[in-house]
């Protein structure tokens, strides 16, 4: 290679004699794969350049002569070596970068497990999300953050996925609705067809689009970034799924100007660790491209895969214990002795992207079409003058006869040893629904009853188009000019559908919370006025269908500026933003406002950003960041009552984020790392939770507006080579993420009898919930000889809260008539607002890799991760507090907070051959 | 590398500074009640307007001078939470202090001591009750106008809380004996010093070592300064406190300066009202008759010995026939699986009709210290939870069988009760000036005068557990009607000053040839200490001969009004028929 190298030296010497200074281009590849590296940093003396989307660099200006050239990028082992260089143009050809940490590989090898779970829905129904930020970096916090914080649901910076852009090819993929990217769109792929990515950490600049406060993601899947050959591997996990199997084989360009890649996958568990929960999956991934003519070529993109999967969710501490696990998963029973799951969570979400790359001189134009079909299914039981199935309903705990010794232990003794307490009785809900038909045969037509029980589908589907292009142009050495615009029009499609009538004959049509007040106002009961009492069977829509129309146009222009002892970078994003709901069903509960378009709710937002490293000396930067901006709020949290009306919250208004941060970063022979603190405030924020509200008998909508969040912190990652093969790490974050005021809640009841309300919700200082604010992770890496590698390490995480509901946080009324001191209503208050602290967690992780080259041509690598080789059982994941108040006797406990907790020891084992 | 080192400390100072504000969690804010309402009126001058120095009467609050409602202010200075102040509330302003009369238990939840309460007090009643002025309702006494407890939901629609219940802004008035002493003898004194919350320092009891009350009534004691002088203080038989015993030596008491007839009454709020005293160094005294029973009606079971006599069979009784005391705590729910003592539904929730739970203090909440109440029909009306709510947290004396009942120690085959002073048809005797009811088995203070005793009977007239005073001639053993001459008389009665004395009772006629005979063989008689028996007309008999009790109509006794009495049931039988008359619940009033 180095002989290459000298050759193709001498001839660009030979070819530009006259220049008085020398201008060095070349390509950053991965030594692995072949495939080009983008956002690689090439420095020769002050100069830098970073690679682009081609991986293609370029400097000018340079000293002639002998110069020693640098080239780091994020997850490789930096390259250094001397070349000599002419007057006018030199060619270095291909720079090749060897993947810096093996243990990294192999955990981008399981990156789909962290994922697999990033968006859920939690009982009380509103969708949390992961962000974990996908994908390494040369930034030693991060590098280790993403796969070791991950126990705890470590969320980047404490922030929501919705601040993070997830971009396929430039074009940004978070949904319009919900604002956040489903990692599990990717089927699982990260680590093979999502492989090549880039990642922009933070505030930092990203030249494929403007990011975002919480850092942005790129996946590249342009077909000649793949590296032609074959490679397949086969895993076995203990986790949600148990066996994983993936292909791929990239063509690389033929003489004709075609490339493919083609990619498959599959996911599969009878039963995951989780009792009663299954997984299916399978994915194919086509990349085509075909080069036109120099400048121009096209690339076709087209993945997606069905997923089936039963799941389990957050449930109460007591149901744990009296199950003796915390991996209890109340959503299956036995039904004829199979386990049945009434949690299936169902996802398709084929995509099709065509890219049309333009490369002329000093611009590139990456041009693209997309669509992509969201199909997202999750079951439930629901129930009419029935008993609720769900066996941990209060009524069925044994704290719920705490007074009644015998009852306490009957209820004790059933959870223990009947599995149909604690388990979905399946055969129970057939029986009655059977008695019902029983019944049907001897009552008149109109009497007839339907299912008590059925199993329902709740439908979130989307229809997004888009269209984005952008541009990067090198104006000079110096600069670079990024800008781009884009488009994206979705249709979110919201219905619930009967799945199963579980052996009854319809289902009936109404809202069972809204039954008990029928004498009230009878037009309540009906979900769809226009049909009333309709009977419905399975695969009809019913309960509420809605859409919402989004449209979001944005620009963005972005200028980059690399000086010998400075860089810059400053940006500007402008977006138009509107959507409108349609309901598709005129609701008893809001006749007048719920079929139809609603109000068309337009946004006009705007962000800039800035950034500067002074680069001190070759081994010491000093970096700060900021960006302010305004963000169109969410469609799913602007409408307090989606599921009935088109009412949406007072005024809504775009957030304003502030976001800053300054870090110090060295770079020593052995040692290097960084130390950021970071603050962001989140203005105006709107949140919505929903919950079943026992004191007015209805499902409640609880809407927060001009919400304000401050996440602040510091995080600390360095890394120490004690010797050529053994690193060792350490990181840490120290971070608060905090409610900084008392917004306004709405509560909207379901059922309609009661009028919203709004109050303000005291909220200033309390703990956004759920993610660690501290974290801290120390390893050690070994890269033994003979192509072995050991790796251990261990993570601490703690100070996590629970998700808070807000009617503990409201002034309440008639609290004083039973504490009617200052002091004793005083304690009260505290006691009823008081936050929960999750558990600390430990873990450690240890994993062994072994590489075995067969031939030039053809390797093996095996791998094995032991997560959580202590067997921890107690880390609790998530929680929440539940949305309703005892306000009969106030007793904090009545309503108990829900947990899940993460698995114990978990075992990823692959085996994989790449020619 | 030294220099990095440095820049990392500090980066990482600067970081932390940054990151660890103290910002404490923001509670919500107190929500407490505010009064609408504002006062115009003190109380004194309330009281002084409505003053009368009659020793019942009842006057309605009109408007004030201004045309204004007439509205008053004050704080509560008092509690019935241990049960010896007795459904009223006693509110101070600073000027003077009112007693409030509440028809309504646990007042102390709502109108808690130092809370400050405003009250539109116009139309409601003020008045004197036995020379006590107080805010309440109207009711009668001896036909004549006299105030009572007001409706609590009345109440309630005329006063305001305001604010939170804040003790240390209470006013307790210092006082000396003989100070109150000299003030009842004054209009201006009795205005200013009734109810009022007051401190007695350097006293002693009369009566250290012993329970602030006896048994089960109310009890007399005394405060008593260094020279001599005396203070009443009431005790009540359902004060929690009761049992408690006075201290020794001298010390503080304090308590509100209540008033009946013509003295002062201090009423204890709890026995914390007692402070500075002596700590006693001999071991408490077992002087808790309540605890330890003998299973009479002077000397009740506890329910714990109820529990500890551990009955196991729902037919055979450990203990028939016993009295046993506690407090009505809840029920056992009927409308479940099965109905369990375990099961106990502590308060008014699911209260039942066929049973209820009681234990020795009215806020037991375990049911393994509870024992359950077999209620027969007969009761079910006065005692049941279901029909009776307010029995809540009441004392209640109980005559049955213990046995094993609903899964735990009870007390079936129910005979007899004493709920709020009264019996299974004891009658309302709060204002008679003489009363019998002839229950379980005693003549009470009646004697026997025999004119014709048949050989094989020791008696005519007996006490029987259900019927009263029984009288008759007819020997059940061998069936024979024998004939028979008795009466029974009651103790000496002094009619005192009433005006219009009567006298009331409830008989049962059967076995008399017929009615017109038994009006000539049952006879009520009267007579003047010492003086000859005189038949007394209209007394209501049965239409028909059978067991059912009727009243007698109220007799008058007007023509022995201010003489000592006493009267007489006399019965006369035959050999040829010898009927049989019961006759329980004799009042005059």
């Amino acid at each position: 290679m180095r002989l290459k190298l000298f050759l193709l030296l001498l001839l660009s010497a030979a070819m530009s004699m006259t220049a008085q200074t020398a201008t060095v281009t070349g390509m950053v590849v991965n030594s692995n794969s072949g495939s080009p590296v983008s956002g690689a940093t090439v420095s020769i003396r002050e100069k830098a350049a970073d690679s682009g989307l081609g991986g293609d660099f370029r400097m000018s200006g340079i000293t002639p002569g002998t110069q020693y050239v640098t080239v780091t990028c994020e997850g490789y082992a930096a390259a250094g070596f001397d070349v000599n260089l002419y007057p006018g143009e030199n060619s270095l050809g291909a720079i090749r970068l060897e993947p810096a940490d093996f243990n990294n590989e192999f955990y981008a090898d399981q990156e789909d497990l962290i994922f697999d779970d990033a968006l859920f829905e939690d009982e009380e129904g509103s969708t949390q999300s992961v962000s974990a930020l996908n994908g390494a970096s040369d930034d030693v916090f991060y590098n280790n953050a993403s796969y070791n914080f991950s126990p705890m649901y470590y969320r980047f910076r404490g922030m929501d996925n919705a601040y993070q852009t997830v971009y396929i090819n430039g074009v940004a993929m978070n949904d319009l609705v919900r604002g956040r990217f489903n990692f599990s769109s990717l089927m699982g792929m990260t680590s093979r067809a999502f492989r090549n990515k880039t990642t922009a950490v933070g505030l930092d600049a990203a030249t494929y689009g403007f990011g975002d406060i919480g850092g942005s993601v790129n996946y590249n899947t342009i077909t000649d970034t793949y590296a032609p050959g074959f490679n397949g591997s086969v895993a076995y996990t203990n986790s949600n799924y148990m066996l994983r199997a993936m292909v791929q084989y990239a063509s690389g360009m033929n003489k004709h100007g075609w490339a493919f890649t083609l990619s498959a996958i599959g996911r599969y568990a009878k039963e995951g660790v989780v009792e009663g929960t299954f997984y299916n999956s399978g994915g194919l991934f086509l990349s085509l491209e075909k080069l036109i003519n120099k400048n121009n070529s096209l690339t076709l993109t087209a993945f997606g895969g069905p997923t089936q999967r039963a799941t389990g969710g957050a449930t109460l501490q007591e149901a744990y214990d009296l199950a003796g696990s915390n991996l209890y998963n109340p959503f299956w029973g036995y039904q004829d002795g199979k386990k049945r799951s009434s949690r299936i969570t169902e996802t398709y979400d084929p995509t099709v992207m065509l890219n049309w790359l333009f490369k002329k001189d000093r611009i590139q134009v990456n041009t693209a079409v997309a669509s992509r079909w969201v199909h997202y299914n999750r079951s439930a039981l629901q129930y009419y003058k029935a008993n609720d199935p769900n066996p941990t309903y209060y009524r069925y705990l044994p704290s719920y006869y705490e007074d009644d010794q015998e009852l306490f232990d009957l209820y004790t003794d059933l959870w223990r040893n009947d599995v149909n307490t604690r388990q979905i009785d399946w055969d129970e809900l057939y029986r009655i629904n059977a008695l019902n038909n029983v019944q049907n045969e001897t009552l008149p037509e109109s009497a007839r009853k339907g299912s008590s029980y059925i199993l329902e589908n709740r439908t979130n589907n989307q229809f997004n188009f888009m269209i984005n292009s952008y541009l990067n142009y090198r104006m000079n050495d110096f600069m670079t000019l990024q800008g781009g615009v884009s488009l994206n029009y979705t249709k979110s499609m919201n219905y619930k559908t009967v799945r199963d009538l579980l052996g009854g004959e319809f289902w009936l049509d109404i809202d069972p919370f809204s039954d008990r007040d029928i004498t009230i106002a009878p037009d309540n009961l009906q979900n769809d006025l226009d049909n009333p009492n309709r009977r419905v069977v399975k695969g009809d829509k019913f309960g509420y269908n809605y859409n919402i129309y989004a449209l979001k146009a944005e620009a963005w222009l972005q200028n980059l500026i690399v000086l010998p002892h400075w860089n810059f970078n400053y940006g500007i994003k402008a977006s138009y933003t509107q959507f409108q709901r349609e309901g598709r069903m005129r609701n008893g509960r809001a006749p007048d406002n719920s079929l139809g378009y609603g109000d068309m709710l337009i946004f006009d937002d705007a962000s800039v950003k800035v950034g500067a490293t002074w680069k001190i000396n070759g081994r010491n930067y000093i970096s700060a960041h900021a960006d302010y901006g305004t963000r169109a709020p969410l469609p799913d949290y602007v409408y307090i009552s989606p599921r009935v009306k088109n009412t949406t919250i007072a005024n809504p208004e775009s957030e304003r984020d502030l976001s800053f941060d300054l870090g110090y970063s060295w770079n020593y022979r052995n040692f290097r790392g960084s130390v950021t603190g970071y603050y962001t405030a989140v203005n105006n924020a709107i949140e919505r939770t929903g919950f079943y509200d026992e004191i007015f008998n209805t499902y409640t909508n609880y809407t927060l507006a001009g919400v304000k969040r401050v996440y602040k912190g510091i995080e600390v990652g360095m890394e120490f080579k004690a010797s050529p093969s053994v690193t060792l790490t350490a990181i840490g974050s120290f971070a608060r993420a905090q409610y900084k005021n008392n917004p306004q809640g709405t509560r909207s009841f379901e059922n309609g009898l009661y009028p919203d309300t709004t109050q303000t919700v005291y909220l200033k200082n309390y703990f956004l919930g759920s993610t660690p604010n501290t974290n801290m992770n120390i390893g050690i890496d070994w890269a033994a000889p003979y192509q072995w590698f050991f790796g251990i390490n261990g993570t601490w995480q703690g100070n996590a809260y629970v998700n808070l509901a807000p009617a503990y946080h409201e002034a309440l009324p008639t609290l004083w008539q039973q504490y009617g001191t200052e002091q004793a209503l005083q304690a009260k208050i505290e006691e009823l607002s008081q936050q929960d602290k999750l558990k600390d967690a430990f873990t450690v992780n240890v994993s062994i890799g072994k590489l075995i080259y067969i031939n030039r041509k053809v390797s093996l690598n095996f791998n094995l991760n032991i997560n959580n080789i202590l067997n921890n059982k107690n880390i609790v994941t998530y929680a929440y507090q539940q949305g309703r108040i005892d306000t009969k006797n106030w007793d904090r406990n009545a309503f108990p907070n829900r947990y899940q907790y993460a698995q114990g020891i978990r075992i990823f084992l692959n085996a994989g051959v790449r020619f | 590398m030294k220099k990095s080192l440095l820049y990392i400390a500090a980066a990482i100072t600067g970081a932390v500074a940054l990151a660890s504000c103290g910002d404490d969690f923001v509670t919500p804010p107190m929500v407490v009640p505010t009064a609408t309402i504002e006062a115009n009126t003190s109380i004194l001058d309330l009281k002084t307007e409505y003053w009368a120095t009659d020793r019942n009467y009842v006057r309605t609050i009109g408007l004030t001078a201004d045309g204004e409602h007439t509205v008053i202010k004050g704080r509560v200075v008092s509690s019935d939470e241990t049960g010896n102040i007795y459904k009223s509330v006693i509110i101070y302003d600073g000027s003077a202090a009112l007693n409030l009369a509440i028809n309504a238990y646990d007042l102390y939840q709502t109108y808690q001591f130092g809370q400050e309460v405003v009250i539109d007090v116009t139309d409601l009643k003020i008045g004197g009750y036995n020379g006590l002025m107080q805010l309440g309702g109207e009711g009668t006494y001896n036909n004549a106008p006299s105030m009572t407890f007001v409706d609590s939901e009345l109440f309630a629609e005329h006063a305001q809380v305001n604010g939170l219940a804040n003790p240390l802004l209470v006013d307790t008035i210092p006082a000396q004996i003989p100070e109150v002493m000299t003030a009842k003898t004054s209009t201006e004194g009795l205005i200013l010093w009734q109810s009022r919350l007051v401190r007695f320092e350097n006293v002693r009891w009369d009566a250290p070592g012993k329970p602030y009350a006896d048994g089960s009534s109310s009890t007399n004691r005394y405060i008593i300064d260094q020279s001599g002088n005396q203070l009443l203080v009431r005790n009540s038989a359902y004060a929690s406190f009761k049992n408690e015993l006075l201290p020794q030596g001298y010390g503080n008491v304090t308590g509100i300066l209540s008033y009946y007839g013509s003295d002062w009454q201090l009423m204890l709020i709890d026995a914390d009202g007692c402070q500075g005293f002596e700590e006693s160094d001999e071991p408490d005294q077992p002087v808790n008759p309540g605890d330890q029973g003998d299973g009479t009606e002077a000397s009740p079971l506890s329910v714990e010995q109820v529990i500890a006599m551990n009955p196991t069979d729902t037919q055979n009784a450990v203990a028939s026939a016993v009295w046993v005391k506690g407090f009505i705590v809840g029920s056992m729910p009927t409308g479940g699986a099965s109905t369990t003592l375990s099961g106990t539904s502590f308060g008014l929730e699911d209260a039942a009709t066929t049973n209820m739970v009681i234990a020795s203090s009215a806020d037991v909440k375990d049911a393994s210290q509870c024992i359950g109440i077999q209620l027969p029909v007969s009761m079910r009306d006065a005692l049941a939870l279901a029909n009776k709510p307010e029995n809540l947290g009441k004392e209640v004396m109980l005559k049955g069988d213990v046995m094993k009942y609903c899964g735990g120690p009870g007390l079936k085959n129910l005979t007899d009760y004493r709920l709020d002073g009264k019996g299974p048809d004891v009658p309302d005797t709060g204002d008679a000036i003489f009363s019998e009811t002839f229950a379980n088995e005693s003549l009470g203070g009646f004697t026997i005068e025999n004119i014709d005793l048949p050989a094989g009977l020791d008696a005519v007239w007996k006490g029987s557990k259900s019927y009263g005073a029984v009288a008759t001639a007819f020997i059940s053993a061998t069936k024979v009607d024998m004939a028979s001459d008795s009466r029974l008389v009651s103790p000496v009665i002094d009619l005192g000053s009433a005006s219009a004395p009567t006298l009331a009772f409830e008989h049962a006629v059967n076995f008399f040839t017929d009615i017109a005979t038994a009006r000539q063989q049952a006879v009520v008689e009267a007579r003047v200490e010492g003086g000859e028996w005189e038949t007394l007309e209209g007394v209501a008999y049965p239409n028909e001969l059978g067991w059912s009790f009727v009243p007698s109509g109220n007799i008058s006794l007007q023509k022995y009004s201010g003489k000592k009495i006493q009267i007489a049931f006399h019965y006369v039988s035959t050999a040829a028929k010898a009927g049989t008359w019961e006759v329980k619940n004799v009042i005059i009033k």
